[in-house]
């Protein structure tokens, strides 16, 4: 079985993950393939305490916001690496370990006609990688083949 | 939470219009004049705005300006008048001079240079990050201070493997902070709620207050509650960080010390000096000019970065308040408030100097700091005006407090600048926070009892 996981610095969190450990732990021998691909956008409730605060000039604001994307990038790839090592310690192999960069939608094109996974993962946008808590309902989409 | 802060804030909204048509429309109070009606329906709209965030902070100021000649309550020629407010043109200064140390690079390298000294273990660390965010908000605005520190410290989270959710990071984060916070209410400098109060107790009562009375009476509440966030630090921080050494700050390296970073300095330094020793031959407004220009006479700033640094609306806002807060006190509005909160308390100076500074903490916790500050002090002025009380006593009662805003991001740009790290929860900024607040007010009420007294002020 081939599993395809794509999250970002918006669209992580446990429960998505979870699901894929299960997936390995059902099916046994198991090929992920887990992708980080970098947002630029900041979650949304970040963004509303800071710019409704309405005092912090443009150039600091774009500062601050460079300040959190970055961290936000290095938190995924940290994310990524640990991601990957879980796999491989719940008995599954991974197929590719990687960062990408560029629109979601695209990248997640390009990689379902290369890996023709027979499940794909993506957690829902939250306010992942920032906050531990989630507040969506429905925490991950899948589609299996 | 969100959704709960959200249904929050859309009730404000809604009761701040309702009040605001219930005072203009149907005017329940008969022994108020319309003008002073109309005042206190625009007091409670503004009140709504400036906690929901409905509009920009800097659009409502718009509407105060509107709203007062069209209200009737002030002609539009004294109500634009206020614009001009010294307190105005002397945060314009101010910020501009901000700029100078946020654009040139040198107040990063004063940051990182003191961080070299508490390097020894995680807990001198933790207080280094505190008093750097303390020192650099006496020199410039609070919010400048957290912006510019946040890459530091999440450098330092990073170099020092300091971990998300775990007590040292959420504690790092948090002396950011708290240091940001009580480190700016210690000047005239940390923000503008005290040029704004400035700015009100001129327009109000003609008094003046010099730069360093002014920070004879804030410095040593911001010491204190300084010393009360250490110790606090301190406590929390037992058992935990003892694995983590902070040796690697040690091998940042800065580059060699630039001209531009000189000139602020020195302009700077001049600037304070102007403030501290001539401050009785030129208004803190106008040396706060003269260190601007002399920083783009000297090329080390250029528009643009007053510009890029500076959010010019804000000044609207700071214009607004002034304006909203002079025209309740000449209205009658601030008198008719005075007298509800009389009729609660009775005519006893420090219980009334208590109740409004725990109601301007209690109001800076939800909305912008200076907002809180420009809503209570002229009710504070219409109480000095209806019943003897000092109006000097009343500014520092109710401007020093507004500047403690511990427990939720919204309070105040330090707090949701460290929070946007995520590194701590609001749960965890509100735990703490809620004990920086009880302990901060009940060290200003003492300050108020036995030292402001023998300061010259009449309780």
């Amino acid at each position: 079985m081939k599993i395809l996981f794509v999250f970002t610095n918006l669209r992580y969190n446990e429960d998505a993950f979870n699901y894929l450990i299960d997936q390995i732990k059902k099916s046994g021998k198991t090929s992920c393939y887990i992708y980080f691909v970098p947002s630029k956008a900041i979650p949304r409730r970040l963004a509303s305490w800071i710019l409704y605060m309405g005092v912090l000039g443009e150039k600091l604001t774009e500062d601050l916001k460079e300040t959190l994307r970055k961290e936000l990038i290095t938190r995924g790839e940290e994310t990524l690496n640990e991601l990957c090592n879980r796999v491989k310690l719940e008995g599954g192999v991974v197929g590719e370990c990687k960062s990408m960069a560029g629109d979601l939608s695209n990248i997640l094109e390009k990689l379902y006609e290369e890996i023709t996974p027979d499940l794909v993962i993506i957690p829902r946008e939250g306010e992942a990688l920032f906050e531990e808590k989630e507040d969506v309902d429905v925490k991950f989409d899948y589609v299996e083949k | 939470m969100v959704e709960m802060f959200s249904r929050i804030r859309k009730g404000i909204l809604l009761l701040g219009i309702f009040l605001f048509l219930f005072f203009v429309f149907v005017h329940p109070i008969p022994s108020l004049s319309t003008e002073a009606q109309n005042n206190i329906g625009l007091f409670f709209l503004t009140a709504s705005l400036w906690t929901t965030n409905y509009l920009p902070l800097p659009v409502t100021g718009l509407l105060i300006f509107v709203l007062l000649p069209v209200l009737k309550i002030l002609s539009p020629t004294d109500s634009f008048r206020l614009l001009g407010n010294r307190a105005v043109f002397f945060i314009l200064g101010a910020f501009i001079l901000s700029t100078g140390l946020l654009r040139t690079g040198l107040a990063r390298r004063i940051a990182l240079n003191l961080l070299k000294i508490f390097r020894d273990d995680y807990l001198k660390t933790l207080r280094g990050v505190f008093l750097i965010a303390f020192i650099l908000s006496l020199f410039m605005p609070e919010h400048a201070t957290a912006a510019i520190l946040l890459p530091v410290v999440l450098e330092v989270s990073h170099l020092l493997n300091i971990k998300r959710g775990s007590r040292e990071g959420k504690l790092l984060f948090l002396s950011l902070a708290w240091g940001a916070v009580i480190g700016g209410i210690g000047t005239m400098l940390g923000g503008a709620r005290a040029p704004l109060a400035l700015g009100m107790l001129y327009e109000t009562f003609s008094i003046k207050i010099s730069f360093i009375r002014w920070s004879v009476f804030a410095l040593p509440v911001a010491v204190a509650v300084g010393g009360i966030a250490l110790l606090l630090q301190s406590i929390l921080m037992k058992g935990a960080g003892e694995k983590i050494t902070a040796d690697k700050l040690k091998e940042q390296k800065l580059p060699p010390l630039k001209r531009d970073e000189k000139y602020v300095a020195v302009i700077y330094l001049i600037t304070l000096s102007l403030w501290v020793f001539l401050n009785k031959y030129i208004p803190l407004s106008l040396s706060a000019l003269i260190g601007a220009i002399l920083l783009f006479a000297t090329r080390t700033i250029k528009w643009k970065d007053a510009q890029d640094y500076v959010n010019w609306g804000v000044i609207i806002m700071y214009g607004g308040a002034i304006a909203l807060g002079t025209s309740l006190v000449k209205s009658g509005a601030a008198t008719w408030f005075a007298s509800s909160i009389i009729s609660f308390t009775g005519n006893k100076p420090f219980l009334i100097l208590a109740l409004l500074s725990v109601f301007t903490i209690l109001l800076t916790e939800f909305m912008s700091n200076t907002a809180a500050v420009a809503l209570m002090l002229p009710i504070g002025f219409g109480i000095s005006q209806s019943f003897g009380l000092d109006p000097v006593a009343v500014t520092f009662a109710i401007t020093i407090p507004g500047g403690l805003a511990f427990m939720l991001p919204v309070g105040t740009p330090p707090n949701a600048i460290a929070y946007s790290a995520g590194y701590h929860s609001i749960k965890d900024s509100a735990k703490y926070g809620v004990l920086l607040n009880i302990s901060s007010w009940f060290i200003l009420l003492l300050f108020i009892k036995f030292l402001w007294p023998l300061l010259g002020v009449k309780i």
